[in-house]
């Protein structure tokens, strides 16, 4: 049997549980982020065409897959990952 | 093996198992909550609207300028990447040669990692030793 005490295991599912919410959170408000942003690009008289492109261009630049990959020198754990 | 060496074993990986489970307890009360804060920290709403028209005046100015529309869009494209919070995350990480994960991090610590390695590897040799 593992020297890990079960007391110190159970916290790994609820830990991951948590990690999975914040991720989605953080992913929910990359879109919302980037709709106001094209939203006062369009104020700010830009195009639409333009905007989209730009506001979809920010929202990549908070793949979480990217950002490990970033962190981790893109070394395939961010493959494992399964938010982009 | 002694009684005591059994006994000492036992105390050892019980101090482990308490330290996984210290770690394990600090890890989830504290990195849920910061991921959260840092969320909250990114995305404000005010902050993101800001950030848009400061990047459409960027454009507009080089085209007033009488810059290449496709030219404009580019440099546009560039300053956004290199200004917005996700950009400035990948910039930061990158440069500081992020994570090491099972040593296929960035080359730039891999003689800290040897030394390191190095290390550790005399003192285990050295704790054998005085066995």
């Amino acid at each position: 049997m593992s020297d890990i005490p079960l007391a110190a295991l159970a916290r790994v599912p609820g830990l991951l549980i948590r990690l999975v919410f914040s991720a989605l959170k953080f992913k929910r408000m990359a879109k919302k982020s980037a709709r106001k942003v094209r939203r006062g690009m369009i104020k700010a008289g830009m195009s639409r065409e333009k905007a989209k492109t730009l506001a979809d261009k920010y929202e990549e630049t908070f793949s979480i897959r990217r950002l490990i990959a970033g962190a981790t020198g893109g070394d395939g754990i961010s493959s494992l990952f399964p938010f982009h | 093996m002694s009684d005591k060496e059994n006994k000492k074993d036992e105390s050892e990986s019980k101090n482990d198992a308490q330290e996984v489970k210290d770690i394990l307890e600090a890890v989830s009360a504290t990195v849920p909550k910061l991921l959260n804060e840092i969320t909250e920290a990114l995305f404000s709403a005010e902050k993101s609207e800001q950030f848009g028209m400061a990047v459409a005046k960027f454009y507009k100015s080089m085209i007033d300028a009488g810059m290449d529309e496709d030219k404009a869009f580019e440099l546009t494209n560039k300053f956004m990447d290199s200004s917005s919070p996700g950009g400035m995350i990948s910039k930061v990480l990158g440069e500081s040669g992020g994570i090491n994960i099972g040593g296929h991090g960035h080359g730039s610590h891999d003689d800290l990692g040897d030394e390191i390695e190095r290390k550790v590897k005399e003192k285990v040799a050295r704790k054998f030793d005085d066995e």
